[in-house]
């Protein structure tokens, strides 16, 4: 973990409000898909960090990606930087997603929960496993896996839901899964889909999210509940099995 | 020119007058960032005699230059703090150890010194009142003079390093409050703990912590406390530590000119994790710029 001035190298907005911003981080050390990194936005007025999975990585130039919604006004900041402007970054961070060699996993992400999964399809790919992305979102215009070009190199098969054409419901999840019969699923943007894993017989991960202050394991402000009582989202986590979480 | 930092308070030597607030620091977490070494002291965050597992989240809510938490003193209980963490503290052989002590009865913050008493780590500590007292209903105990009065004894009853009582903000009378811990066996004050504080959101029409209130830290309160430290300065002969919403090297001289003989960071840790260090450079710093030999010469000078 490094405390590190980034400079912005990019800010593509992807759709409106959705943003991938470029940083160079130099040697941030290795990266385990499902860690992130926190940023600095202002410190006086807005003081808290903000935290981001890191998308992806171009280790050779020591750039990485996040892949944000603007939600608020922290991500508001984020999205109006400009190519060559600093930003502090903190990271990598928390305890990444367990990794399986030739195994048939499922990325099953809501919205920019996507966000948290891409690094980990790259890196299941190489390992020779077959990833099926399951990508759900609200409408088309928040569709950010069709024509993703990243997501679709890692991806044996994406399959995007919406729920304008209700094919984003629980139940048709649950179809899709059955039909898949994957040995492992990783998850993040939904406590729906959550709880969905925790009925099913598949072992399942989940990126999870709360808020936090230092995001190092200190201050205790980001507990979640498990069966061993709460634990740090930023220590202990972001990535839990589905079935140790309490929700 | 050769710079002297340090600081004396109640007996306790320290190499400069930073260190950092209980409850938002930990030297092994923040240790490829912080080197504790360096630090004037390092205050442990608040034990209590049983684990307590502390409040359902959401535990933080960001405000304008601040932050308002209810972590709600989550921690692993005395014991188990000896056993498991104190034997990691020790690789830092430079530091000096500040444990926090919390309780919900007058007689469980005696306790808690007691069993940490035997600890050659710790050579002082912090008494945090800002704790439910059951005796007494809950109420803050920080906000009871009563209870800080009986707090203090039964903990000055146990110990004969020193004991430095953190007091709330938020009350009446600072001074009165002061004087009652003075009186009962203080040798320090820890000027001051969160204000007590709510955050609502419009549209679910709730509080955004699951405690409903917590504790404003950070930027905000700074000229809050700032004077609370001044009135106490002025008032009593106690040396006094502050803590309230320190960012950066001037903040922290503030309260020193003012007349707090240390200072600690608290919130600033999450924001620019290698604060405390940028402090203590910024400090030297101003005494070169300034042409101050020793910084105890600097302490307490304010002009009124
Ligand atoms: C480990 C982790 C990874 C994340 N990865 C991504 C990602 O890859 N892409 C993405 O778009 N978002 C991600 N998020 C959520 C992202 O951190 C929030 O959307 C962002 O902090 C909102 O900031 P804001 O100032 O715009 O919103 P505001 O609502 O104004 O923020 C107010 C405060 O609440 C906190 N907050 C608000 N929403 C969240 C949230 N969902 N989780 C945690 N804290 C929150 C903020 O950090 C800030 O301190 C992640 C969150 C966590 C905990
Ligand atoms: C997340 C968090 C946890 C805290 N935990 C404790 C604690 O365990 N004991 C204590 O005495 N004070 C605790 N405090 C209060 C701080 O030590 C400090 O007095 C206060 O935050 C004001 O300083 P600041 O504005 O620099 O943060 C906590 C504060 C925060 C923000
Ligand atoms: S955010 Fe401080 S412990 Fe997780």
């Amino acid at each position: 973990m490094k405390l590190v001035e980034c400079s912005v190298t990019h800010n593509l907005r992807v759709r409106p409000e959705y943003h991938i911003l470029g940083l160079e981080c130099g040697e941030l050390g290795s990266i385990e898909p499902g860690q992130f990194i926190t940023v600095s936005v202002d410190s006086v007025e807005m003081v808290l960090r903000r935290p981001f999975s890191i998308y992806r990585v171009f280790e050779n130039r020591g750039v990485i990606e996040i892949f944000f919604k603007v939600v608020g006004k922290g991500t508001k900041a984020l999205s109006e930087l400009k190519e060559g402007m600093a930003v502090s970054v903190l990271g990598p961070l928390g305890k990444g997603f367990p990794l399986y060699e030739g195994v048939t996993a499922v990325l099953l992400s809501r919205g920019v929960g996507l966000a948290s999964l891409a690094l980990l399809g790259d890196k299941l790919k190489g390992l020779k496993s077959r990833v099926v992305t399951i990508a759900s979102f609200k409408g088309r215009d928040a569709d950010l896996a069709s024509d993703n070009e990243y997501v679709k190199s890692f991806s044996d098969e994406v399959i995007v839901l919406y729920d304008e054409d209700r094919s984003s419901d629980v139940e048709n999840v649950r179809y899709l899964l059955n039909k898949v019969k994957p040995d492992v699923v990783y998850t993040c943007g939904s406590k729906r889909l959550v709880r969905l894993l925790k009925e099913l017989p598949y072992e399942a991960y989940v990126a999870w999210e709360e808020r936090m202050g230092c995001a190092v394991g200190a201050c205790r402000s980001c507990a979640v509940r498990t069966v061993a009582g709460y634990k740090l989202t930023c220590y202990d986590g972001p990535v839990f099995n589905v079935r140790d979480l309490i929700l | 020119m050769e710079l002297d930092l340090s600081v004396e308070i109640a007996g306790l030597k320290l190499k400069n007058p930073v260190m950092n607030a209980s409850g938002t620091y930990d030297p092994l977490r923040y240790e490829s960032l912080v080197d504790p070494n360096l630090l004037g002291a390092v205050v442990l965050k608040s034990l209590t005699l049983n684990p307590r597992e502390g409040n359902p989240p959401p535990r933080i809510v960001e405000v304008a230059c601040g932050i308002v938490n209810s972590i709600g003193i989550q921690n692993e209980g005395v014991e188990e703090f000896i056993k498991v963490k104190v034997p990691l503290l020790r690789k830092f052989k430079e530091a000096t150890f500040i444990a926090s002590v919390a309780g919900l009865t007058p007689n469980e913050f005696a306790e808690v010194v007691e069993a940490l008493e035997g600890v050659d780590i710790f050579k002082a500590y912090e008494i945090n009142t800002s704790c439910p007292n059951l005796e007494k209903g809950g109420v803050n105990c920080a906000l009871d003079e009563r209870c800080i009065q009986q707090v203090t004894k039964a903990v000055r009853g146990k110990t004969n390093k020193p004991v430095i009582v953190k007091l709330a903000p938020d009350v009446t009378d600072i001074v009165a409050i002061a004087k009652v811990a003075v009186d009962a066996g203080a040798d320090a004050l820890t000027i001051a703990n969160t204000y007590r504080a709510l955050v609502v959101d419009l549209k679910s029409r709730k509080p955004i912590l699951h405690n409903v209130t917590g504790g404003l830290s950070g930027p905000a309160i700074k000229p809050i406390t700032l004077r609370l430290v001044y009135e106490v300065v002025k008032a009593l002969d106690v040396p006094v530590i502050a803590s309230g919403g320190i960012t950066s090297a001037n903040d922290a001289l503030e309260y020193l000119l003012v007349g707090a003989k240390a200072v600690q960071i608290g919130t600033m840790n999450f924001v620019r994790h290698d604060i405390m260090i940028k402090i203590i450079e910024g400090i030297k710093k101003f005494m070169v710029d300034e042409g101050i030999k020793d910084i105890k010469e600097f302490i307490g000078t304010l002009r009124t």
